[in-house]
């Protein structure tokens, strides 16, 4: 795999998928509504090359007012997307608030979708905070850090997630801050558990 | 009933297989074959979203 990697930019040219397609679609849309974002969770694995695919991309937005959040609404509506679990601008942003999550589709379908919320616990903050810039084929996207990435999904624990997590350190295992990865796998109490499959 | 021990083994041992794979495959050859995997299980999912929507809240119980 060749790629440039500093612990801030992550460069790396591939064949899109469709479903990558689809992300750098909506996370457009994220950007012109000025609307801050991280990408977490499976997607992250996948867009790497993990062998799985996804119904929905988990995404975590930081707080807006309600006239910001509807300018983004508008921006969804008018590209041809619908919110699966909500009628309104109005019903979307009170789930969020509620810190419940939206799911954005592409029109006249349900799969895959974007779940967005507002960020909430401190690994949230953690990852919208000190996000990493992947630049792939010369278009941006945020991500979440790998080294929380990583201790995150051994704290979600199914098979699929611990999967996601190795296939990440496999990859970047040289380039990763394992200080850090400890310090939040410690936080998460996965430490045991990553020490166990060789992380730490 | 979960996957055996040695199943799960398995399947760790393969994710490690395709990461080391991927580490000395150029970037177009190992995502083409990613999106063969992507791009058909896409285009194959059901979008029924009453279904989908009952299979989340039952799945949260």
């Amino acid at each position: 795999m060749d790629f440039k990697y500093d612990g801030h930019i992550l460069r790396f040219d591939k064949n899109l998928s469709d479903l990558d397609k689809l992300v750098f679609d909506f996370v457009g849309l994220l950007e012109k509504a000025k609307m801050k974002y991280v990408i977490v969770s499976g997607y992250v694995a996948i867009l790497f090359g993990r062998s799985r695919t996804t119904e929905d991309i988990d995404i975590y937005i930081g707080k807006v007012e309600f006239s910001e959040f509807s300018k983004f609404y508008d921006l969804l509506t008018k590209n041809d997307y619908w919110l699966v679990d909500s009628d309104s601008a109005e019903d979307a942003f009170d789930r969020l608030e509620k810190s419940l999550s939206i799911r954005a589709a592409q029109k006249d379908t349900v799969v895959p979708n974007f779940e967005v919320k507002f960020a909430k616990k401190e690994t949230d903050f953690m990852s919208l905070n000190t996000s990493i810039k992947a630049i792939i084929n010369k278009r941006k996207l945020i991500i979440s850090p790998l080294e929380i990435q990583i201790p995150y999904k051994f704290k979600l624990g199914s098979e699929k997630d611990i999967e996601d997590a190795l296939h990440i350190y496999e990859l970047f295992n040289e380039k990763l801050d394992k200080a850090k990865m400890r310090s939040i796998a410690k936080g998460l109490k996965v430490e045991t558990e990553m020490t166990r499959h060789g992380l730490i | 009933m979960g996957l055996s021990k040695r199943d799960i083994e398995q399947r760790l041992a393969f994710v490690r297989l395709w990461a080391s794979y991927i580490k000395r495959t150029p970037n177009r050859s190992w995502s083409s074959q990613q999106n063969v995997l992507i791009n058909s299980v896409m285009r194959s999912a059901s979008q029924d979203t009453k279904l989908y929507l009952k299979i989340k809240k039952l799945s949260m119980k």
